[in-house]
This record gives C-alpha cells, structure tokens and sequence, in this order.
C-alpha cells in the first residue's frame, strides 16, 4: 500500500519499500509496529544540492536518511540562510510531518547524494491514529528528533544574539 | 639540653625537608627549656647581638599610628606603651592603660603585616628577559638580589605557624621557590608570647597558640620588668651566650606562665566548627555564599593580611623597544578579577565564587595541597576586612545547617599534622630554568592560528610526552602556558592561536626568532592506558594541539590499539587544524576520522553540528574503550556525558584542561580546581579523578 508520494516525485527517484535494514534507529520499535510501518515505507533517491523541504511550506513526509548527507537550515532576516546542522545516516529529517499545521520550521538541502527511506505524511499520520502502539512507539523516536533539532538551533542563535561568533559551549 | 638547629634550606633544595621535622614539628621540651631573665634596659643588647654580623634587625615600631613590622634601630623604636585593639572589620592603636604594665613594648595582638612581607615580600624581582646581540632570547631567574640574612622580633606564635604554612607551600613542593628559599636560609626568630589577644584572635582554636612551641629560635614573656627567655635552638643557645643573663626568678616565671594561661582561657578553643574542613566541599551551593558575597567587597584585604597566602603573579616591565623586559613577582589575591581570567573567560567571574574559593582553600582544599590547615587563627582577615566579614561566624554557619560528618578528629587542626591524607609530592624535578629554542618553520594553519617548529638541544624539552606543555618567554609578553603539539628528537612544534598580545606576537615569529622555553611541565596524556582496548579522540578547536601527540603516537604504534576513533569539532571550516594531516589519517583503512564544524555557510559539504552529535550512533560498545578529550570545558563535559552513557569507564576518559597559569609548577596559586593544581597535579586528568568539579561552576 506503499504511494509513492506527490511532492516527492519532483525532487528525486522514487521507488518502492525496502525497509531500511541498514538504520539501527528502527531497531527501536517493537516487532508488530515495525512490520506495519515498513509497508508504507518508500525510497527517494536524490542529487546533491536538491532541497526537499522548505521551510514555511507543508512537509509531504518523513524520512530516515539511509545514505549521504543533508543540511537543515533556515533564512535569518539580514543574515541569510545559516545552516543548522546536518544530517548522515540513521537521522529523522521532516518530523512536521506528523506535527499540526504540517509546515517545515526549516528547509533541508542534500550536500551530497543521499538516499531516503521515506513514508508519505498522511499515511503516517493515519497509521499513528490507528495504531496506538506504533504511535507509542515511534513518537519518542521523533521527539529525539525535535530536541536534537532544538538544541542545534540554539546553538546557532546563540551567535546571533551575541551579534558575534559565539562558542557554542 | 639538646636542641635542634634550623633547617637550613638553599635554593633549589628540596632534599627529603618534607621528612624533617625540625620545621613544622611542635618541640615538646619547649616548656621545659632553662629560663634566663632580660632586664627591660637590656633589650638593647639583645638587639645588638641580633644585628651581629650584618643582620638586618626586624621587629614592631610606631609608624602612622599603626604598629608595622620594619628595621629597627634601638629598643626605643619598639611601641613601649601601646597596643591593638581589634574587632571585625576595625583595628585602632590605643595607649595601654595607666599603672603596671603601662611601658610594655609587645602587649598587643597581632600586626597587620606580621613577618610574611620579610620573607616573602610583596614585590621581588623574578625574570629577566633580554635579547643578546646575535638574537638570542635570554631568560634569567633573577634570585633574591643579595638579601641579608635578617632576625625578626616579635614574631608570635601564630606569625610562626604562618610560617611553617609557607615553608610547606614554598618550599616543600614538588619545586621550591627560589626566592623564599634564599630569605628562609638564615634567619634568626625572637618569638614573643601573647599576654594579651584580641576579640579577633583564635589561634587556641587552631592549635598553633598562645604559646610559642616552635619554629622560634628564642622564645620570650614580657613581664613589667624585663623579659623570660628560653633558647629553642643552637642558635638561640648561641645568642643568650652572648649575654650572659642570670636565670629567671621562678616567681617571674610562674607570673609569666600565669599569663599566657590567661590568655589561653580567654580564647577558648572552639572558635570554628570541628567539621570547619569536612563541610566546604560539601557546601558549595550553600546559600549563604550568595549571602557573603553581597557583603564581601572583594578588596582583597583578607588575601594581603593572610599570613599564609601566597597567590602570586606577575609584572612585566619592558624597555621601549621590546628588546629587554623583566617580571616582578607580586602578591596576587583569589578575590582580583584577573586572577582566574584566562582568554576565553573567567572561571570565577561572580565575588561568590571568589569568597567561596578563599574560605574554601583557607580551611578545607588547603589540607588536600599541603597537609595542613591554611588557617592559623591569627584573625587579621576578620579585624582588617572593612565590612567585619568573620570567618569563624561563617564556617560555623556553614557548618550548622549541613549533614556533612566530621572526617577529621576535632583538635588535630595544627598546622603540619595530617601526612596521612597529604598525597605525596609529584615524584619528579619539575624545570625551573629555562632553555633556549630557536624557530626553524612557521605554518600558518588558520587565520589566527600558528604552527612553530622550534628546535633545541635541551634534552629535558626533548623527553616531553604528549599532553605537556612548556611556558614560552620572549621579551615585553606576558609568558603563557603552550601545550606541545608535536615532539621530534631534535625540537618540538607549539600550535598556538592569537588569543591575546603574547600569543599575538608568538604567531608571528619568523624563522629564525629565539625564545626561552621552560618545561615539560604537567602530567602527560597516559597512553598506556589504552594499550589493548579501543581509543576515542575528540578535539574541539585549538584542544587537537595538546591532543596531536597522541595521534601520533598510535599512528607510530597502530597494533597496540584496537579500534581507533577521532572526532574533531572546530568552529567553522576555515578553522581546522592540520588538514593535510587529518585528511591523510582519514584515508588510512585502520582508523575512523569525523570532523564536523559549528558552522559554515552553504559551500561547505560537511558536517555540521557540534562534536558531541558526531558519536550519537557510532561507538559500539564503549566499555573498552579508553578516550583522551580536549576542547573548551563545556564541550568537554558534555563528550564525557556522551561518552559514558556509550559504556566508556570514567576512569578511562582522560581530558586537559585550562586554567590561569603563571607558574606552571604549583607555585603561584592560579591554576586551583578545587584540590588541585592543574598545572602540577594536570593538566590531565580522568573524569574519575575530577568528579562533579568539572561541572561546578565557579570552582
Ligand atoms: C596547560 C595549557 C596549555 C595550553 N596550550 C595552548 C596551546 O597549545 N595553544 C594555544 O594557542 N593556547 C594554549 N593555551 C592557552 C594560552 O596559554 C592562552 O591563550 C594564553 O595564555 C593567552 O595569553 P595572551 O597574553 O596571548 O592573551 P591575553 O589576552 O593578553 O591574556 C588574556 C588574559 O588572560 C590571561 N590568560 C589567558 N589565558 C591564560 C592562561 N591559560 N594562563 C595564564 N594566563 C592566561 C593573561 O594573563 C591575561 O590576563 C594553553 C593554556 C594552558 C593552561
Ligand atoms: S584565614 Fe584569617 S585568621 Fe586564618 S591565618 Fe589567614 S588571616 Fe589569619
Ligand atoms: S572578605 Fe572582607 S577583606 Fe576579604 S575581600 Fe571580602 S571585603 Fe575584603
Ligand atoms: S600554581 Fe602556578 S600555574 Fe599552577
């Protein structure tokens, strides 16, 4: 039941599921979840320099790179794009997807190519509905995510308060 | 009667004075020593014979309407009639009342200067730097210029434990000071014993008076009449020869004793908390830190008056053109705000910190350095802080509302009694001198960041390990601390980044520069460690320096190492170090090479992030894994979290790190981290070791 999604057929190759044995992250769900998230998993394939997620715009999915490298970043007013961190294999990137209204905090720029395994957002978020274990499963997965997000964010605005090249530590 | 002389100690000299008793320890007979009487129109002759040979005479006179320690001249210099009055936070000089007793010349408590600014003055000329005319860089170790041998007057009984203090931080260390050691070879001391204390003094408490039972080479009891003198040394012995005194009358004696006894009495002998050195550490969030410090001024009083401070730093003077400079060693405080100041911050910014760092060392951290207690109950700090801040009223409220148990047995707080938790000394002769390097290349590694290749024949420089570091002196800087990044056998290579004006001017040495170099001085990197088990390297910025050593050394012994990792943070892409060097370690097949930087703008393809997000996923597990870490102390901190949420055994995390340095050899007093000196007991150290002081801030 995996569908390929729309959004994503623009940006790259789109094919069908394999579950991404290689990402120890999933490791982390339970057996049953697992087998029910891995049906509507799909793989995107992408160039370097593709950005796939833009910030302020709805976000089509959520993916686990499998392969290469992507950088978050975001627009700061008189500033430009900064880059927030990046991502490599094992790493959540387009946790929006499940979180209402569904729009990207920051944009997401593959450095080099990279290899997602990818799960339509509305699939998702129907599956997380249904399947109360899954979402029990996979929420702190995502929430791992966010916090990451927020610390490397911090990080970076530290800088920009300071008006000067801050030490992040 | 036998008694023993002083130990004589020259520069230089540590042999075995630790092991010697005669300093520190209490003499038992003293109490029972023969007893000859001084008549009061003596005294003068006492003096002379003190003076004998060209001995500067040191004793209290009237200067300003305070009583000072300076050159005597004459018994009538002394402060016949006068005396002290102290109370927290005013000392004012009074007559002494009218009738008996009224032309005494030592009844009063302490002076503020007492005998530490004679033999461990407030200024000394320290180092010389110069530039010989074929461009040599010169260092010299200026020693105390001809100081005369001195006899000091006056001295009481807690002056003298004050300096049995000093003589085991100064002199019995793993280095000794070089200038103290030459003013401490030959002095004759002329104790007096209070017959009266003030409001202020608890040296019962401490143990180390009223009564004079060492480290005096005469001992006396001012009575109207005249003086009660005990000979507690040869030299002692020699002196009262000389005069040729009659015994003392008994009843004289008795009338004597009485006093003292009286004193005693009235000090009481429970002035601090017997737990006073169990609890600090215990302590340090407690709130009546924040509570001192709205009141503490952070003048430094305290510090300056402190018979046993000895926090030193120093003054460079420079001609005008930078040619030649030389650096006065002068008294420095825990309480300046520069004293914990290092170049990308100040690890005691708040007064809190500072106060707290005070009565912590004073009464607790000082037993872990030295043995002993760094209080000997003279009370100047109470009586010369301008806002009456009491130590004793301090610690016991510190005390009071704290679980903390007593660890050490209540009345065993004199000075020099606690060998058994002392640690021993660092068993190795740290350099003091030092040697001359020349600059063979320069490599600019980064906009602010400089490699010098510098070659010596110093064979001490040359058998530096990884993870030591060298003082670096050339002529008008400041002289900072500079791990070695890299050991040949015929020099070494410094890596340095333009932090400040010397480190600015080292950065841009051509080749061919000449500079003085002290050193190895630390404990190195334990290698051996992590021979057999898996290594973890992570640098964050200028911390790959002091950590390049050690990759080397696996690269030069791969098969001793099982799995080797290295992460590297820096700042941005244009500061990494040693690319060539880390890319070539990357391209090896028998190491895992990660680097990542803060941040970059979107040329750069790398990673991004700070170097603790590098090892989320990768090390398996982490249990024999063995990880040498450096970087600023955050990133240290939280690596090591990560690292031991990986498996890695805190006893197999090893980290450096940074601190204020001026000595480098546990000398200066700048480097404190609780119980430590960084410089001498580190710079590297296991997580183990360090505890929850990496984490304290403040400390
Ligand atoms: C054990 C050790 C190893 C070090 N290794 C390296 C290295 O390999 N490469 C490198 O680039 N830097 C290293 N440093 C840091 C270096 O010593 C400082 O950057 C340097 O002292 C700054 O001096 P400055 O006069 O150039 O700076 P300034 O800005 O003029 O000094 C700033 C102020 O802070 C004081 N100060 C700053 N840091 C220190 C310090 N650590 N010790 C004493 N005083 C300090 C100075 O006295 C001055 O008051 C090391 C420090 C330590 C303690
Ligand atoms: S801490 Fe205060 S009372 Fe103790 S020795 Fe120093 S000055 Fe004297
Ligand atoms: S405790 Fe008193 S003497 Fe010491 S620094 Fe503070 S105000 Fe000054
Ligand atoms: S005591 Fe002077 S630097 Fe450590």
């Amino acid at each position: 039941m995996s569908s390929p999604n729309r959004a994503s057929t623009h940006v790259g190759r789109v094919h069908p599921g394999v579950w991404p044995t290689e990402i120890p992250v999933l490791d982390a769900l339970p057996e049953g979840p697992r087998g029910r998230l891995a049906a509507s998993v799909a793989r995107l394939d992408l160039k370097a320099g593709v950005t796939f997620l833009r910030e302020g715009e709805t976000t089509d999915f959520l993916a686990i790179v499998v392969a290469g490298r992507v950088a978050v970043h975001l627009r700061v007013p008189e500033r430009g794009p900064i880059t927030i961190l990046t991502l490599e294999p094992g790493d959540i990137v387009g946790w929006s997807a499940i979180v209402a209204p569904y729009r990207a905090t920051t944009s997401v720029t593959t450095l080099e190519p990279t290899e997602l395994a990818m799960i339509d957002a509305e699939t998702l978020r129907g599956l997380l509905e249904a399947d109360i274990e899954l979402a029990a499963a996979l929420h702190p997965l995502i929430l791992d995510t966010v916090v990451a997000r927020l610390a490397a964010t911090r990080t970076q605005l530290l800088d920009l308060f300071q008006g000067r090249e801050a030490d992040p530590w | 009667m036998v008694t023993p002389d002083r130990v004589a100690t020259v520069p230089g000299s540590r042999g075995g004075s630790m092991m010697t008793p005669d300093r520190v320890a209490m003499l038992p007979a003293v109490d029972t020593l023969p007893r000859t009487f001084l008549p009061r129109h003596r005294v003068d002759e006492l003096l002379t014979a003190l003076g004998a040979g060209g001995r500067r005479v040191i004793g209290p006179t009237v200067v300003d309407g305070a009583i000072v320690m300076t050159d005597l001249e004459g018994a009538a210099e002394l402060p016949a009639g006068w005396t002290l009055r102290s109370v927290p936070g005013r000392v004012t000089m009074e007559p002494l009342p009218e009738g008996p007793g009224a032309a005494r010349t030592f009844q009063y408590p302490v002076t503020g200067d007492g005998i530490k600014q004679t033999l461990f003055p407030s200024r000394v000329d320290a180092l010389s730097v110069d530039t010989a005319p074929d461009g040599t860089v010169r260092v010299r170790v200026v020693g105390p210029v001809d100081a005369p041998p001195v006899a000091i007057i006056g001295a009481r009984a807690c002056d003298l434990a004050g300096l049995a203090v000093h003589d085991r931080v100064l002199l019995d260390g793993p280095a000794s000071d070089p200038d103290y050691a030459a003013r401490r070879a030959d002095v004759l001391i002329v104790a007096v014993e209070c017959a009266l204390a003030g409001s202020t003094c608890f040296c019962a408490s401490m143990g180390t008076g009223p009564e004079v039972t060492s480290g005096a080479d005469l001992i006396l009891n001012e009575l109207d009449e005249g003086f009660i003198v005990r000979a507690a040394t040869r030299a002692g012995e020699r002196l009262v020869s000389t005069l040729h005194l009659d015994a003392a009358d008994p009843a004289a004696t008795a009338r004597a004793t009485a006093e003292v006894a009286e004193v005693r009495a009235g000090l009481g002998t429970a002035a601090i908390p017997d737990n006073a050195r169990d609890v600090l550490l215990a302590n340090l969030g407690h709130a009546r830190w924040d509570e001192i410090a709205e009141r503490c001024l952070s003048c430094a009083n305290c510090t300056l008056v402190c018979p046993t401070c000895f926090c030193t730093g120093p003054v460079v003077q420079s001609d005008m053109d930078g040619r030649a400079s030389s650096s006065v060693r002068t008294w420095d405080s825990c309480f300046t705000d520069g004293f914990a100041q290092v170049a990308g911050g100040n690890f005691r910014p708040r007064p809190r910190d500072r106060y707290r760092q005070w009565l912590t060392h004073k009464f607790g951290t000082w037993w872990d350095q030295f043995g002993t207690s760094g209080c000997v109950g003279c009370g100047r700090c109470i009586a010369w802080c301008p806002v009456g801040i009491d130590v004793r009223e301090e610690l016991t409220i510190l005390a009071a509302n704290s679980a903390t148990p007593a660890v050490t047995p209540p009345g065993d707080r004199r000075p020099g009694t606690d060998d058994a938790r002392h640690p021993a000394p660092v068993p190795f002769e740290l350099p003091t001198a030092y040697a001359n390097a020349t600059v063979e290349w320069v490599r600019q590694e980064t906009a602010d960041t400089a490699t010098l290749r510098l070659t010596t024949r110093d064979p001490g420089l040359l058998a530096g390990r990884p993870g030591q570091f060298v003082m670096v002196a050339v002529p008008a800087f400041a002289i900072p601390p500079i791990s070695v990044s890299r050991f040949h056998p015929d020099g070494l290579e410094l890596t340095i980044r333009a932090a400040g004006a010397a480190t600015s001017f080292l950065t841009r040495l051509r080749p061919g520069a000449s500079l003085g170099l002290r050193g190895p001085l630390g404990r190195p990197w334990p290698i051996e460690d992590a021979f057999g088990r898996d290594v973890v390297v992570v640098a964050g910025g200028i911390g790959l320096a002091p950590l390049r050593p050690v990759l080397d050394a696996i690269v030069q012994a791969r098969d001793r190492f099982a799995d080797v990792r290295l992460y590297i943070g820096a700042r941005t892409p244009r500061d990494q170090l040693f690319i060539d060097e880390i890319n070539a370690l990357a391209d090896r097949d028998d190491m895992i090479v990660r680097v990542t930087v803060d941040r970059a703008g979107p040329e750069w393809l790398g990673r991004v992030g700070i170097v603790t997000q590098l090892f989320r996923s990768v090390v398996g597990t982490g249990r024999d894994a063995t990880a040498f870490i450096c970087g600023p102390e955050r990133m240290m901190a939280a690596t090591t979290d990560r690292l031991g949420d990986l498996g890695v055994p805190r006893e197999h995390m090893w980290l450096t790190l940074e601190r204020h340095m001026d000595c480098g050899v546990g000398l200066c007093g700048h480097c404190q981290l609780g119980r430590r000196f960084v410089c001498r007991d580190g710079p590297v150290f296991s997580v183990a070791e360090l505890g929850d002081d990496l984490r304290t801030e403040g400390l």
